[in-house]
């Protein structure tokens, strides 16, 4: 456990930048440009670092109690099996200690359905289950926003909350 | 709007460009050649000496050096010493590498540079490799030409994504942006040369289609990442396909960093990177313009296109020199379509080839895939209140 991967991460990022870095020949420009990648995303993984686990497990967790609160499933063949299928993945899925990997098995068989439903769901419950399905699509864009913030691309950055105060549950 | 409710036995999903499905296709053969490394500029020098020689070029290149940017594919500037080249005139090799952010056609490009050349500032085509006969990868040679793409005083980030213009360039370069964009869809479909485009049926829902099914695609073939508010947007996209009356040649891609300017003339002097052109709705060129991506906000917090004008100017400007009419729903259909096909690029194709090294910017790649965070948030913008 000692030294924690912060620390050594932390070291390489300083050694990179004092040492590597302005070894770089400054005519090659890939390399050159690469640097600046490379500095920018190992400053934005040593923050998520040590909150990957926890920022993982509520992703993970909103997509649990959303694919729970569905609308009973309605309409042909194609929509009742892809329910069929979601219930079997979600079943286990809070409990698995891979947070990240139980996120996009869930998501994944939750996109079946949202295609199955295209084809022969229920109109009302299509409507439905659209609905609460971009109610979290939002709320999980929303924490992305805030756990990528720092790459600099958001197009409103401003009204974004800090890492911490999401994580919070904030 | 005129739309096609499009129901599992109207939609074909395999209705798209024979070409660029080949591409993808292709693709997924040359993931099994493993990482991919970035060529250097000897190795290029070696490739040109071959190529000039399968062509039966009389030239050397010489001084030949990579080029920054270049986010989606290799490239590389030279000279070229040949009795038919005045001294110091150079060339600009532009290179696929194994993977990137979106598979293109060397030969497309050539062909549209070469169908707008005369009517749209364009690169001169030298040579094409479509197959990648002389370096194992297809390529394409244009002559260079001068310019930059933001001020040489300013900052941006890459692939001119952040730039700012200015008032006094963008004032100057407004009109020319717009003014390329409707002549390149005024292009003559049938006698220009675009042999390996195919032509969506006018008054039909094919160019809307074509669309969505290529980048259905793409997400079915290299999706590592799970996505339910892409696949919201997929089944919303089939089923408010618009129809198209008149398919135009559309750039794809037309957005401040993809073109170049002279600083003191304050010309356009190159429209650049036409990978994604294709034939289309010229309301797909215009919704490109409205992500935010592209884009910035003035002071009051107006949004800029390519920090140049408004979207309401872009439109009425758009429709007077052009006389088409912008239809209200099919271009918030386009935009729709955008969105998908940005968060498309970066969600999957780009962390595929980041994952498993098949760029010659991996690092970048893994890194601009985090925008995909930031378009998320427009994609969802534009669906909200649309699913119910």
């Amino acid at each position: 456990m000692t030294p924690n991967p912060s620390i050594r991460l932390g070291s390489v990022m300083q050694t990179l930048e004092q040492v590597v870095f302005p070894a770089v020949d400054p005519s090659n420009s890939l390399a050159v440009e690469q640097c600046g990648v490379i500095a920018a995303q190992l400053k934005m993984f040593l923050h998520h670092l040590p909150v990957i686990a926890i920022y993982d497990s509520l992703c993970r967790d909103d997509l649990v109690d959303t694919v729970s609160n569905l609308p009973s499933a309605v309409g042909g063949a194609l929509t009742m099996d892809a329910a069929s299928k979601l219930q079997s993945v979600l079943d286990g899925a809070a409990s698995d200690s891979d947070a990240a990997a139980a996120f996009h098995r869930l998501g994944f068989a939750l996109e079946d359905l949202l295609r199955a439903a295209a084809r022969d769901g229920a109109p009302d419950y299509r409507r439905a289950m659209n609905e609460s399905v971009f109610l979290f699509t939002q709320r999980q864009t929303r924490r992305e926003r805030v756990w990528f913030k720092e790459a600099g691309f958001d197009p409103r950055p401003q009204e974004l909350p800090d890492l911490e105060t999401m994580l919070a549950g904030n | 709007m005129q739309t096609k409710k499009a129901t599992a036995t109207t939609v074909d999903p395999e209705a798209i460009e024979p070409r660029l499905l080949e591409l993808l296709l292709q693709k997924q053969q040359r993931r099994k050649l493993g990482p991919y490394r970035p060529k250097t500029a000897a190795e290029i020098a070696t490739g040109l000496e071959r190529l000039f020689h399968l062509r039966g070029v009389e030239a050397r290149a010489v001084n030949v050096r990579r080029m920054g940017g270049g986010a989606s594919k290799e490239q590389f500037v030279f000279e070229l010493v040949g009795a038919e080249f005045p001294p110091g005139y150079c060339g600009v090799l532009r290179m696929d590498p194994r993977e990137g952010i979106i598979e293109t056609c060397r030969r497309r490009e050539a062909q549209i540079l070469r169908a707008v050349a005369g009517r749209v500032p364009v690169p001169p085509m030298l040579w094409v490799d479509g197959d990648g006969e002389a370096m194992g990868q297809p390529l394409m040679i244009t002559g260079f030409v001068p310019g930059v793409t933001k001020p040489s005083s300013g900052s941006g980030g890459p692939s001119g994504l952040g730039a700012n213009l200015g008032d006094r360039i963008g004032r100057a370069l407004t009109p020319q942006f717009i003014g390329c964009m409707a002549e390149v869809h005024k292009t003559d479909l049938a006698n220009s040369g675009l042999d390996d485009y195919a032509i969506p049926r006018p008054g039909t829902t094919d160019a809307a289609l074509w669309q969505v099914n290529y980048w259905t695609k793409v997400r079915e073939l290299d999706t590592t990442d799970c996505s339910p508010l892409l696949t919201l947007a997929e089944t919303w996209l089939y089923d408010h396909l618009p129809v198209c009356e008149e398919p135009v040649l559309l750039h794809g891609d037309h957005r401040l960093g993809n073109f170049l300017f002279d600083e003191d003339s304050l010309q356009i002097t190159a429209i650049l990177d036409w990978e994604l052109s294709h034939v289309g709705d010229f309301h797909e060129d215009l919704a490109y313009s409205f992500d935010p991506l592209f884009g910035s906000r003035d002071t009051d917090g107006t949004f800029l296109v390519g920090s140049m004008f408004t979207t309401d100017y872009l439109l009425e400007h758009y429709q007077q020199i052009s006389g088409r009419t912008v239809n209200a729903d099919t271009l918030h259909w386009y935009r729709v379509l955008t969105s998908y096909k940005l968060i498309t690029m970066n969600h999957t194709s780009s962390i595929l080839a980041a994952r498993d090294g098949t760029n010659h910017q991996n690092a970048l790649l893994a890194y601009l895939a985090s925008c995909t965070a930031g378009m998320s948030d427009t994609l969802c913008n534009l669906l909200e209140g649309k699913l119910r």
